[in-house]
């Protein structure tokens, strides 16, 4: 079980803007072990979705430049693939869920064909060299395992969705059909950006219910990124909470939310506005000019209990009990 | 004392405004001069611009624009006395390059002016208001365009004396059709943003949402698309002009010169390459510059 | 007893569709269809609804940006429908509105003083200087330093776009403020600071809110009443606590148990969870009888009837016609689970 599958070491990641370099990654190290789902937890701009883009090569060109540190998958470093290598992983090892169920779908093509398509991809060498007779079969085979993966995630009726094209569907099923065209090839790894939240929250729920329960099923390891604490509770068994391109809090879902310790994470939390009607006053302030960070902590600034040394010291992450860790002062 | 601290404040804020001001302004240059085409597009325009400003000051013979004949120096290669040589009359082809840029410019500018006067408030009209007025006046503009401007100004120069300015004026008349086209397209996406909405939940009447809260937001694309039209009016000037539809000789414009110097090709080159260079190296320079303003505007607006 | 500041009557709100070249009506989407409701001062009202529900329809038409089908709105006693040109000036004076994205909802071509100003200048209100003056005063109501005044709103973050929103509502001294999803687009920590700033702004200008939302758990900490919104109806409506210790309609249930909470407290709140069937229909092609049929797990024949609203036993208003039996099978559901785990 605790056998890591993947590993993001020291990762730092600057970005080229307008007004000078930002730091955008700022050393970061997290993991993910076999047949665990984990969650990255952030408001917009932690740089969450910037470190999953990374761990598919998805950032070697400009504006991004990567500094330093490792992704190593199955023990072998991502770092610095051929584009052709990649091509190897992508969508057959990792495979990513992008957010928006709208115009992740080729609308030209059936949902059928773009399933069949993504699972033809398969394999070493290319499907297009391949004698028509065998590509026939795999065609075929292809077929069969998209009326599969459908039937798991209780589409109803798969055989005549396939035939349907992305605009009759409605964005539910555009997102299942988007979870399915991830799972086609069984990855080791699914990186799934906020699935669902363009969608109402029944709809949102149910999709999320199905999506844990296939990702068991099959057992793929997922990285599930979301701003949605509640959302990060139930579908994962460990959190990241990100802040300004840090990771400020990391522990077992239910631990952290029986015992959160960093004070973005409290804030965080009581800003939820909860069901009984207990709602905090949020946090003041705006994250950090990323071109001319902090010196010490990233949170200073809005942070309520902030002391003399935060101003000027980094705090690392540390133990504050097993498989807890908080980047704060506070805990040393 | 209140009074005192109010003006203190103000003066501070100017300072911050100005600043920001700045930053901005410099930010929009330094994207323009981080791309190399668009600069060059810039350098030239400023330079033609220059050059039709200053050509009576610049021009080694100003006398020679007008119908002035010099049998002595007929058809002379380019040397150092003409540097870029003389016509079939003998006229200094340089300083008649150099006014001509006045009138192509000119006629661009007025070309321009006239179809944005005519056109904006149309397209206006016609996004804001929508309905039965769009349809009519987007169905006058489909008619106005399904006319190509030089058949347009055949006709006119056909009907009326084929002076410049009744070229101005036609090619003006199948000009505006973009501009309500491209202004009517801006308002209605601009129409759905809330803070118009906002507008009319304050209580704005519907001339003030139209010209202070919408308009402000279609000048830059029409900056973008008038500077590169801009090149495009500046060729059709010259091909009506080639055709002996546009300024009347002796004026020293471009496509006029062109072919006056056709006949002459043979033995003397110079006659008729460098008018044309002439208006290639406009139509070049503006059409860089568009593409370069295109670009600082669209990041202005992503921001 | 305060006083009704909005009065809704059976309002309706159509949107015909054309078809082919000669733009036949071939249908209407029955976006807001017969809803009724009043708004008394100083409460805060919300209308909850997912995407479809016609609940921005709804605003839009209180605010008579669109014009109504059928039905009655009265602002103050005045039917909105007969109201125009500068009548309706004044009437824009007492009902403002915040709206959903702040980033297209102030112009980016002007500076935030020219936004603020724009109300008063439109109104005719005070001498240049008392303007000024009132442009400052309102920036520092939401608690933004006065230099922002200069700055455009491009440079400010999602957060203060909103104050923006909220001072130029605030500009013309409104009784009545709609709030379209005014933190939908923000973080959530950035939300409890605008949800904050609004209650203070409550009890200090006396306002009353209209408050238009997709958040269940938001509407909690801000609203003194809510309606349920589906399809273009109320399907539930009452006091917030009533309603929320104990929902009636099973789509209200539905709704409640797919939240995604992070306490245990409030886990403790949450209905069984309902599993719903299908989809929500498109809104040109409505269900006869009670609109949520289609759906619901406890539909039967009954439901081709249309119900209306009836005071249930907590006081709530329900549009169900069977709301005592879906209690008692989940009751039933509950205990057999409950027994299901001790076994």
């Amino acid at each position: 079980m605790a056998e890591p599958l993947l590993e993001v070491k020291k990762l730092k990641i600057n970005f080229r803007t307008e007004d000078g370099i930002a730091q955008v990654i700022n050393d970061i190290n997290l993991h993910v072990n076999k047949e665990e789902v984990i969650a990255i937890v952030g408001e917009s701009g932690c740089g969450k979705s910037v470190t999953v883009r990374s761990m598919l090569g998805l950032l070697s060109t400009l504006p991004a430049q990567f500094i330093n540190g490792d992704i190593s998958f199955e023990d072998e470093s991502l770092v610095g693939l051929s584009e052709k290598e990649w091509q190897k992983i992508r969508g057959k090892k990792i495979s990513m869920i992008f957010q928006d169920p709208m115009t992740s779908l080729n609308p030209v093509f059936t949902i059928g064909e773009q399933l069949i398509d993504v699972y033809m991809l398969q394999g070493k060498s290319s499907s297009i060299n391949l004698p028509s007779k065998k590509k026939k079969e795999l065609r075929n085979k292809g077929r069969e395992r998209a009326i599969e993966i459908l039937k798991k995630m209780r589409i109803p009726d798969p055989e005549s969705i396939l035939d349907r094209y992305p605009v009759e569907l409605s964005g539910g099923m555009r997102q299942r059909i988007l979870i399915a065209l991830a799972l086609i090839h069984t990855p080791q790894l699914l990186l799934a950006d906020e699935p669902g939240t363009a969608l109402d929250v029944s709809v949102q729920d149910q999709i999320l219910q199905e999506l844990k329960r296939l990702v068991a099923e099959e057992n793929v390891s997922m990285v599930f990124i979301t701003h949605n604490l509640g959302v990060a509770r139930m579908i994962s068994d460990r959190i990241y909470v990100m802040y300004a391109g840090e990771v400020v809090e990391t522990a077992e879902s239910e631990e952290l939310f029986k015992d959160p310790k960093h004070p973005y994470t409290k804030g965080l939390l009581s800003s939820i506005p909860k069901l009984n009607g207990e709602m905090g006053d949020g946090i003041d302030g705006r994250i950090p000019d990323f071109v001319d960070p902090p010196q010490g902590c990233r949170f200073y600034d809005r942070c309520p209990v902030r002391m003399e040394k935060c101003a000027s010291m980094r705090p690392e992450l540390i133990d504050v009990k097993s498989n807890h860790k908080v980047a704060c002062h506070l805990f040393e | 004392m209140k009074e005192v601290i109010i003006i203190e404040s103000i003066a501070k804020n100017e300072k911050v405004v100005e600043k920001q001001n700045v930053s901005e302004w410099r930010k929009s240059w330094r994207r323009m001069r981080r791309s190399p085409l668009s600069m060059v597009g810039l350098i030239i325009v400023t330079f033609v611009i220059l050059m039709a400003i200053f050509a009576p000051v610049v021009a080694p013979y100003p006398d020679d624009v007008s119908g002035a004949i010099h049998f002595d120096r007929m058809l002379e290669p380019p040397s150092s006395e003409h540097l870029l040589g003389t016509d079939e009359v003998g006229r200094d082809i340089l300083s008649r390059v150099l006014y001509g840029a006045r009138i192509s410019l000119m006629l661009g500018f007025i070309v321009l002016g006239l179809s944005t006067l005519i056109g904006l408030p149309l397209g206006l009209i016609a996004g804001f208001w929508g309905g039965r007025i769009n349809t009519i006046i987007m169905r006058i503009a489909d008619i106005f365009l399904s006319v190509p401007s030089l058949v347009l100004a055949f006709a006119v120069a056909a009907l009326f004396q084929p002076t410049l300015t009744t070229i101005m004026i036609a090619l003006s008349f199948s000009w505006w059709p973009w501009v309500t086209r491209l202004v009517q397209g801006e308002v209605l996406s601009i129409k759905g943003e809330q803070f118009v909405q906002a507008s009319i939940g304050i209580g704005a009447s519907k001339w003030r949402i139209a010209f202070k809260e919408i308009l402000p937001n279609c000048i830059s694309p029409i900056i973008v698309k008038s500077t590169l039209d801009m090149g495009f009016i500046i060729l059709m000037g010259a091909s009506l002009g080639f055709l002996g539809l546009g300024a009347e000789p002796p004026t020293p414009e471009w496509g006029t010169m062109i072919a006056e110097g056709r006949a002459y090709l043979p033995e003397a080159w110079w006659a008729a390459t460098f008018p044309g260079l002439a208006i290639l190296f406009a139509v070049i320079g503006f059409n860089l510059l568009g593409d370069g303003l295109r670009d600082v505007f669209d990041v202005q607006m992503d921001e | 007893m305060s006083e009704k500041i909005l009065e809704v009557n059976g309002l309706k709100t159509y949107f015909p569709i054309y078809k082919g070249i000669l733009k036949r009506k071939v249908g209407e989407v029955k976006a807001v269809d017969d809803i009724s409701l009043t708004v008394k001062e100083g409460e805060t009202v919300a209308v909850v609804g997912e995407s479809g529900s016609g609940k921005t329809t709804l605003a839009k038409t209180v605010m008579k940006f669109i014009e109504q089908t059928d039905g009655e709105v009265f602002f103050e006693g005045t039917n909105i429908k007969d109201i125009n040109g500068s009548k309706l000036k004044e009437l824009r004076k007492d009902m403002q509105m915040v709206h959903q994205d702040p980033s297209s909802s102030l112009n980016p071509r002007k500076r935030i003083r020219q936004i603020l100003l724009e109300p008063l200048i439109i109104h005719k209100i005070g001498t240049p200087k008392e303007r000024e003056e009132r442009v400052r005063e309102l920036i520092n109501i939401v608690e933004l330093p006065e230099e922002f005044l200069e700055r455009y709103p491009h440079s400010l973050s999602g957060g203060q776009k909103q104050r923006i929103g909220i001072a130029r509502a605030l500009a013309l001294e409104p009784k009545f403020i709609l709030l379209d999803e005014p933190t939908s687009a923000l973080d959530v920590s950035v939300q409890a600071r605008i949800i904050k700033l609004l209650k203070k702004l409550q009890k200090e200008f006396n306002l009353t809110y209209f408050f238009i939302t997709h958040d269940l758990s938001l509407v909690r900490n801000i609203a003194d009443r809510v309606l349920v919104m589906y399809l273009g109806t109320v399907m539930e409506q009452g006091d917030v606590e009533t309603l929320y210790s104990n929902p009636q309609h099973p789509y209200t249930q539905s709704l409640f148990s797919s939240i995604p909470v992070v306490e245990e407290k409030e886990r403790e709140m949450l209905p069984i969870k309902i599993p719903l069937k299908g989809e929500i229909p498109s809104p040109s092609n409505v269900p006869t009888g009670c609109k949520f049929r289609t759906r619901c797990p406890f539909a039967e024949d009954k439901c081709k009837e249309r119900p209306h609203l009836e005071q249930k036993e907590n006081g709530i208003y329900a549009s169900c016609h069977f709301t005592k039996e879906i209690q008692q099978k989940t009751e039933i559901i509950l205990s057999e689970s409950v027994k299901s785990i001790n076994v």
